[in-house]
């Protein structure tokens, strides 16, 4: 066996790394023939006188003298050698070869079976599970243990894999929660008993009105923009100029005392029988055309106070306001318009 | 019941122009509690805390759009809303031109300045002693003491280590306590 020296750094080096490899034992596994290192010694110098190769007389001649051309001639002679005891390794000269026709490289002269590697795999499994004796071999061993193998002894609740996972879930949660609990209990029993004493009071319904306040603020308001010349507005101030003793007596109707009532209500009378020649938009576009622009702005600086605010202000928002034929045409709406000012009144044309 | 849409839904209504005003009412819904009695915790008076507030939600409204989504939603709205207060408290303290501890003496008078305040009670001695730390430890005592906020969550929202708001909560705790005891 062969010696093999160890420093300790070494194997400690070596146990860091792989501490199996540190624990074999170091064996040596290569044989070597009997009395082979015998006098391996005169076998070598024998060998050597056989095959021409000087010997220096180590104890007479200069031992570093080297018979001329000796380096140039010794790769040819040893290659020589080997072509002597060896000739089966070296390939012959490519021009010594015959040159075989390139289409015969293409030629597969092996078959195969049909669809051999489509199923291959099924083919290997099949042998591999054949040759698995993982459920005969318990059998083989132990008849009496395969028996008892599939009967479990040990009971789960009902439903306990179902709800498996939101039980987790929850110990996990009532753990987060308890440890900020568990902390300040833990800290300070006396802070943790009034931990949930609140001191501050909230108005009434201001959470409820919050998200609803801050929208506000952060949207936009829209820009409001006055149009005195729309067309519509002005047949509104039209109409208000042919029929404003209608709404100017009415409104005053509605303020007044009954004592004055009935002149009121004469007048009235007779500025709805005037209304009435105004039925159509080319009534009043005609009416429109006659009246002077100064004498409609008179109308209104004088009877600023009777038409109603949004009129004159958010005039650009039409659909707010309606239609003249609406008011102005049918006898009956007016009629219903006065008497709602005034149940008491009932005028007719 | 309709479930509540998640933080990632509302972001992406909030981003659509048609559906941006809802989702931005959902939001505020989703948070005005929360928010309103962390930021009430620290200004003490309800109109102060409501202006905040308010500020607080405009800013969200502007800067909602770029939100990068590289923390939670609400982690984000506490860190606006404790940024909020602490300038809001900042500002207080030069606009009345005095040291910290007047100012804290403030917020003191103002607690002792409500209609139900008990200098007996517990619960009113311990929003004094609250009212003893520096701003920061108030800040990490609340969300700690108050909401039970994972001191994960807390980092992000005041960028500190958590080692470092553990033993500040710790501290705060035994501050008020000794406050408390000596009060």
């Amino acid at each position: 066996m062969c010696e093999m020296i160890n420093s300790e750094e070494i194997l400690n080096e070596l146990r860091a790394i792989s501490p199996v490899l540190a624990s074999l034992e170091k064996i040596n596994v290569f044989r070597v023939p009997a009395d082979y290192l015998n006098n391996l010694e005169l076998r070598i110098a024998d060998f050597v006188k056989s095959n021409a190769i000087t010997l220096v007389d180590f104890g007479k001649k200069n031992i570093q003298q080297v018979p001329e051309g000796y380096f140039d001639n010794l790769s040819d002679s040893i290659m020589s050698k080997i072509r002597s005891a060896y000739p089966e390794s070296f390939e012959k000269n490519e021009d010594e070869i015959p040159s075989l026709p390139k289409e015969l490289k293409n030629i597969n002269p092996f078959s195969l079976p049909d669809n051999y590697f489509d199923s291959l795999s099924d083919a290997i499994l099949a042998t591999v599970l054949l040759n698995d004796d993982t459920d005969t071999e318990p059998q083989q061993i132990s008849p009496l243990l395969q028996s008892v193998k599939h009967i479990n002894v040990l009971s789960v609740p009902d439903n306990y894999f179902e709800t498996l996972s939101t039980s987790v879930i929850n110990k996990i949660n009532e753990a987060e929660i308890e440890t900020a609990e568990q902390e300040i209990r833990n800290i300070s029993p006396m802070l943790y008993s009034i931990k949930d004493e609140n001191v501050f009071t909230v108005p009434r319904g201001y959470f409820s009105s919050l998200a609803e306040d801050t929208i506000e603020k952060v949207k936009p308001a829209p820009a409001k923009t006055v149009n005195l010349y729309s067309k519509r507005w002005m047949k509104y101030a039209v109409a208000a100029a042919i029929t404003g003793v209608i709404v100017f007596g009415s409104i005053k109707l509605f303020n007044l005392s009954h004592s004055k009532m009935p002149l009121v209500a004469a007048d009235l009378s007779k500025a709805i029988k005037e209304s009435k020649q105004y039925k159509t938009e080319a009534d009043i576009d005609n009416a429109l055309a006659k009246l002077d622009d100064a004498d409609i702005a008179k109308y209104l600086e004088k009877n600023a106070g009777i038409m109603e605010n949004e009129l004159l202000i958010n005039n650009n928002d039409e659909s707010d306001l309606p239609d003249p034929e609406d008011y102005l045409i049918s006898d009956s709406t007016l009629n219903n318009y006065l008497d709602k000012m005034n149940p008491n009144t009932k005028l007719t044309p | 019941m309709t479930p509540q849409p998640n933080d990632q839904e509302l972001l992406q209504s909030f981003r659509d122009p048609a559906t941006k005003e809802r989702a931005f009412t959902s939001i505020i819904k989703k948070y005005q509690e929360k928010l309103y009695w962390h930021i009430r915790r620290m200004v003490i008076d309800h109109e102060d805390a409501n202006d905040v507030l308010q500020n607080m939600f405009i800013k969200v409204w502007k800067g909602l759009e770029n939100f990068r989504e590289d923390s939670q939603l609400y982690t984000w709205l506490y860190r606006i809303a404790t940024n909020e207060s602490l300038t809001f408290l900042s500002q207080q303290k030069k606009r009345a031109s005095v040291s910290l501890s007047d100012v804290e003496t403030g917020l003191s008078n103002k607690l002792k300045s409500d209609s139900n305040f008990d200098a007996n009670k517990l619960e009113w001695k311990l929003q004094l002693g609250i009212q003893s730390l520096p701003e920061k430890q108030r800040v990490v005592f609340n969300l700690r003491y108050y909401e039970e906020m994972p001191y994960e969550e807390m980092s992000k929202i005041l960028d500190t280590s958590e080692g470092a708001l553990k033993a500040s909560y710790h501290h705060a705790a035994k501050k008020i306590e000794e406050f408390i005891l000596n009060h």
